[in-house]
């Protein structure tokens, strides 16, 4: 299917209707895919995992698709659910998050050490290990920016956070992940 | 070493060739079987809504009703009312008389509790009270700030 900008009420009214709903579920496939696999892999680490994740994710979104309101953007609505969908496997089928929702470092290291599809130097792996043990607000906060390269603007309405909380997250984020990295001496 | 993280910056996760081109398909199909099963749970369910009461709820339910059933057939009785027990037309030796031969029978915990049932709290305020804000009785005051 060829990559076409729909607008979220061309798509939301395809998904709604009762005959052109498998197209429309294939439009927002094909339009968000990447993008939603990519907020879960960022999340769970390893491919084989944030394949699951995604998938499941995925099909709820479909199941689900008549509950959505049109109170925020339809990538928000999904962002929401993939990233509750990831971090509650890691919490409850991994069980490998501790109380304030960071990863112990060796586990991260051992999820990417493992992963066929990770393609990193030593540098970056230590990088994705400092990022896995931060807090999981900072964390969210941290990837939105650094990877998603999100307006604070946007991400505080969709983490229903002010900007200048936003950016003391990803100040304190950005200081312990060079920290970490200048401490390990690589 | 110093490093600017954002140099760092890269995309390390990929993923097996032809990934999402893979995909798309094998969501649908999760999805359409997903659905097909939601629909068969909801059509089993449909036909009457027989919604199940446990044992213990549908007795109490029986019971309830039963006494109700009971109480109103009793008070209703022909000539129920005419043989109901007056108080007032017992005279002060017959009660005296009582209390003496069973003095010793008599539960002192049950008479206070029934004291305590019977006892309404207003009525020790005068009749002549007119000048009392009478939306103070129903605030909890006490009784010398509302008469003062």
């Amino acid at each position: 299917m060829e990559k076409k900008n729909w607008t979220d009420q061309e798509l939301i009214a395809m998904m709604q209707s009762e005959d052109k709903r498998e197209h429309g579920f294939r439009c927002l496939l094909v339009m968000y895919q990447e993008r939603v696999y990519m907020v879960i892999r960022r999340i769970v680490l390893d491919h084989s995992d944030a394949d699951d994740v995604f998938q499941n994710t995925m099909v709820k979104i479909f199941n689900n698709i008549n509950r959505f309101e049109m109170k925020s953007s339809l990538y928000t609505w999904m962002y929401k659910i993939a990233t509750n969908e990831a971090i509650s496997f890691l919490r409850t089928q991994k069980k490998i998050l501790t109380n304030d929702g960071s990863m112990p470092e060796h586990i991260a290291g051992q999820i990417l050490e493992a992963d066929p599809y990770f393609d990193g130097d030593v540098v970056q792996k230590e990088l994705w290990k400092a990022v896995a043990s931060l807090p999981e607000k900072q964390r969210e906060v941290f990837r939105l920016k650094y990877f998603e390269e999100m307006k604070y603007s946007e991400m505080s309405k969709l983490l229903q956070l002010t900007e200048g909380a936003l950016k003391a997250s990803y100040f304190h984020a950005v200081k312990k992940i060079e920290d970490y990295i200048k401490k390990i001496n690589i | 070493m110093n490093r600017d993280i954002n140099q760092l910056k890269k995309d390390n996760f990929k993923v097996p060739e032809d990934y999402f081109e893979n995909i798309s398909d094998k969501i649908i199909d999760r999805w359409k079987e997903s659905d097909k099963t939601e629909e068969n749970t909801t059509r089993q369910q449909s036909p009457g809504k027989v919604i199940k009461m446990n044992y213990s709820r549908r007795y109490w339910i029986t019971g309830l009703v039963a006494a109700a059933i009971a109480l109103l057939v009793y008070w209703n009785l022909p000539g129920k009312n005419s043989d109901r027990f007056d108080p007032t037309s017992l005279n002060n030796e017959e009660i005296m008389a009582y209390l003496n031969q069973n003095s010793d029978q008599i539960d002192l915990e049950l008479l206070s509790n029934e004291v305590a049932d019977n006892f309404e709290p207003l009525n020790f305020i005068p009749s002549d009270l007119n000048a009392i804000d009478t939306d103070a009785l129903y605030e909890d005051l006490p009784l010398e700030d509302i008469i003062n």
